[in-house]
């Protein structure tokens, strides 16, 4: 997985420069609150964010993007019970999330050097659970709906590319199966024009 | 172009990288697990005497093979921790063919388990199967590699022995399990650590 989507964040980046009102960016993204605070309470080191955009008017864009956040967490030998049945060990708690969202966003100062942002992304993600304790693994894995809305700040490096800095909110709909999942990302990058 | 590609493997890297670091177990010890169940419908309070075997019985998987026992070097001190804990929790320890009869009985059990694991590359990406399984299809490692883990587990049940069905079993009033993975050395701290953990996760067993 790590391979594949370093192949095609290197391949993307590749064959856009020069498209008229476009831009590809690519992020480094940390992922931390929500409710994966409750299961994960480490801060997630460890994402990537590719972004596609067009600009049909200068302040306004569509666009398409996906991520990847891995979160993971040793928790120190404790009990958890559940009815009558208790259960001792240290646990290994392993998430990852792979959004990919239609977006698109508002911009307040289009050609400024500080260019502050809004946006929504309407899409799905993709959210896995390993809980780890002693050779048994429980696995909870799904594709939920998901909405992300985010806000940030485009600071112009040169007439080709600027810097993002942006916070967004992850929020996957609940599943027959699982849980709704939230959690926050803080996210920067370059976008190239 | 050249900018453009020292950003993106700077990102990547920060995204692959950053933060990265060893996930899992580092030692056997943190793949040991204890559970406890019990019976709620069952006063352990009103009790107070039970019986507890002088030697662990093994598990072989042959219930027509004669019975084999853990050899008493690593059977007598799990006894004596189980009965220590018992004790503890206001037990007391009689003969199982007593009168008038134990209102529990303990029994203990153990086995080992051995899984081989077998790995290999497949496809241009890296699997893990069992036996022979990987990624939608059946085949034969071509360039693979095999290990194997061994677990042992001791289960410790109190049984009533004045509820029996219709079938000849004895209500299981409590269960306690502890399932590692071994490490090649008997380590009795370990066992002991479990078999403590296991009567301390169960309040409930405290008799009057």
């Amino acid at each position: 997985m790590k391979k594949l989507l370093f192949i095609v964040l290197i391949t993307g980046a590749l064959i856009t420069p020069g498209l008229a009102q476009s831009s590809f960016s690519v992020q480094y993204s940390m992922g931390f609150g929500g409710n994966m605070n409750s299961y994960v309470s480490s801060t997630s080191l460890q994402g990537v964010t590719m972004e596609y955009k067009m600009y049909p008017q200068p302040n306004i864009s569509i666009g398409l993007d996906a991520s990847w956040n891995h979160f993971y967490e040793r928790r120190a030998y404790d009990t958890y019970s559940k009815g009558t049945l208790s259960l001792s060990g240290v646990q290994y708690r392993t998430a990852d999330a792979i959004p990919i969202f239609v977006t698109t966003s508002f911009y307040l100062k289009p050609g400024e050097k500080l260019n502050p942002y809004v946006g929504l992304g309407v899409g799905t993600m993709y959210a896995s659970r390993f809980t780890d304790m002693g050779i048994w693994r429980l696995t909870e894995d799904d594709w939920h709906f998901a909405v992300k809305p985010e806000v940030g700040v485009l600071v112009s490096a040169n007439p080709d590319m600027d810097i993002l800095f942006g916070f967004r909110y992850n929020y996957a709909v609940a599943t027959k199966d699982t849980m709704e999942q939230t959690f926050l990302t803080f996210n920067v990058g370059f976008v190239w024009k | 172009m050249k900018q453009k590609l020292i950003a993106i493997i700077l990102t990547g890297s920060m995204a692959f990288f950053w933060g990265c670091s060893f996930e899992g177990a580092e030692y056997t010890e943190e793949l040991d697990l204890v559970a406890t169940n019990y019976d709620a419908g069952f006063n352990f309070a009103s009790r107070g005497t039970y019986s507890l075997p002088d030697k662990i019985v093994k598990i072989t998987g042959d219930p027509l093979a004669p019975a084999e026992y853990l050899k008493d070097l690593y059977g007598i001190p799990m006894l004596a921790q189980i009965e220590s804990n018992m004790t503890a929790l206001g037990w007391t320890k009689v003969d199982v063919n007593a009168i008038p009869a134990p209102d529990v009985q303990l029994l203990p059990a153990a086995w080992t388990s051995t899984t081989i694991i077998y790995g290999g590359y497949y496809g241009g990406y890296y699997c893990w199967y069992y036996p022979y399984y990987c990624g939608g299809g059946w085949y034969y490692p071509y360039a693979g590699y095999s290990s194997s883990y061994t677990t042992g587990t001791l289960l410790m049940t109190i049984v009533d022995p004045n509820q029996e069905s219709t079938d000849g079993n004895l209500r299981v009033v409590w269960n306690g399990a502890m399932n590692g993975l071994l490490s090649g050395t008997y380590d009795i701290d370990r066992i002991n650590k479990g078999i403590n953990q296991a009567f301390t996760q169960s309040p409930y067993l405290k008799t009057n």
